[in-house]
C-alpha cells in the first residue's frame, strides 16, 4: 500500500471511529428519551 | 407565540462547530508540507498525537472529578467522571490503532514490546478495567466510591508513559512537542497540529456533552421507572392467559 494509502486508512479508522461513537451515543439518548416519554 | 428555535440553534452550536472544526483539520492535513524524513507517513501525526493529549486530558478530568466526588459523596462528580474516562478509553484506543497504522509501513511490524507501546496498552488497559468497575456493581454510592479511588490512583500511569520514552532506550521517537526546549518542528507542521488539536478538543466537547445528557436522562430513566407510580415491570407486555374454573380443578 502506498503512503497515501496508509494515511488515508488511518484517518478513516479515526474519524469513522468517532462518528460510530456519536451515533452510538445519540441512538441511545433518543432511545432513552422516547421511554422517558412513554412513561411520563 | 414564541419557539424553541433559539434554544435548539444554541443546542446544535457546539456540534456545528465540531464538523467544522474536523473539516479545517483534514484540510490542513492534507496540505501542509511532507515530512523530510517520513513524507507523507508523517501525517499519522495530526491524528495520533491529538488523541493521546486530549485523551490525557480526559483521564485528568477523571481524576479532578473523582477527588471532587469523594470530597462531597455527589453523584454527579461520579457521572462526569465516568462520561470523561469512556472519552479517554475511546480516544486511547485510537491512539494505539493509529500507531499501529503508522508502525506498520515505517517499522515494519504493526506492534512492538517496547517501553512507550507497552505502557500505552497498560494505560488502556487499566481504564478499560475502571469502566469495568463501573458496570460491575449496582449501587450507585459503592460504584462511585471504589471507582473514584482507581480514578485517581491511575492517573499516575501518564507521566510514566509519557516520560518513558527518555527514561528507557526505546523504539518510539522521543516527545516531539511536550518536550524542554525548542519545538522540534516547522511552522507550516505546527499549524496543522494545532488546528487538528482544536478540532479533537471539539468533537471531545461534543462527546462529552452528549454522554453527560444520556446519563441525565437514564438517571431521570430509572428514577421514573422505580418511583412505582408508573412502574414498568418486566412481562407487563405478556397478557395472562384467560382461567376458567371448572369442576375438575376448583379448589375447595
Amino acid at each position: 500500500m502506498s503512503d497515501w494509502g496508509w494515511v488515508g486508512f488511518g484517518y478513516a479508522v479515526v474519524y469513522g471511529s468517532l462518528a460510530a461513537y456519536a451515533l452510538f451515543l445519540w441512538l441511545r439518548l433518543r432511545g432513552a428519551r422516547r421511554r422517558l416519554e412513554r412513561l411520563d | 407565540m414564541t419557539t424553541d428555535a433559539p434554544s435548539r440553534v444554541s443546542s446544535r452550536l457546539p456540534a456545528v462547530v465540531a464538523v467544522v472544526a474536523v473539516a479545517l483539520a483534514l484540510l490542513f492535513a492534507f496540505l501542509s508540507p511532507r515530512d523530510a524524513t517520513q513524507g507523507d507517513l508523517a501525517r499519522m501525526f495530526y491524528v495520533h498525537v491529538p488523541s493521546v493529549i486530549v485523551a490525557y486530558l480526559a483521564f485528568v478530568g477523571t481524576m479532578v472529578c473523582a477527588i471532587g466526588y469523594l470530597r462531597t459523596r455527589n453523584l454527579r462528580w461520579d457521572r462526569w467522571a465516568g462520561a470523561s474516562a469512556e472519552l479517554g478509553v475511546v480516544l486511547l484506543g485510537l491512539t494505539l490503532a493509529t500507531g499501529m497504522i503508522w508502525a506498520k509501513p515505517v517499522w515494519g511490524v504493526w506492534w512492538t514490546w517496547d517501553a512507550r507501546l507497552t505502557l500505552t496498552a497498560l494505560l488502556f488497559f487499566v481504564y478499560l478495567g475502571y469502566l469495568g468497575v463501573r458496570r460491575s456493581i449496582a449501587d450507585p454510592q459503592m460504584r462511585a466510591a471504589r471507582s473514584a479511588v482507581l480514578g485517581v490512583v491511575a492517573v499516575a500511569l501518564i507521566p510514566i508513559v509519557h516520560f518513558s520514552v527518555t527514561w528507557w532506550r526505546t523504539l518510539h521517537q522521543p516527545p516531539t512537542l511536550l518536550r524542554p526546549g525548542e519545538i522540534q518542528m516547522d511552522f507550516p507542521l505546527v499549524v496543522a497540529f494545532v488546528v487538528s488539536l482544536g478540532a479533537f478538543l471539539a468533537v471531545s466537547i461534543v462527546l462529552f456533552r452528549t454522554r453527560l445528557e444520556l446519563d441525565d436522562v437514564e438517571a431521570a430513566l430509572f428514577t421514573a421507572a422505580s418511583s412505582g407510580r408508573n412502574a414498568v415491570l418486566a412481562g407487563d407486555a405478556i397478557d395472562p392467559p384467560p382461567v376458567t374454573v371448572t369442576g375438575e380443578n376448583r379448589v375447595l
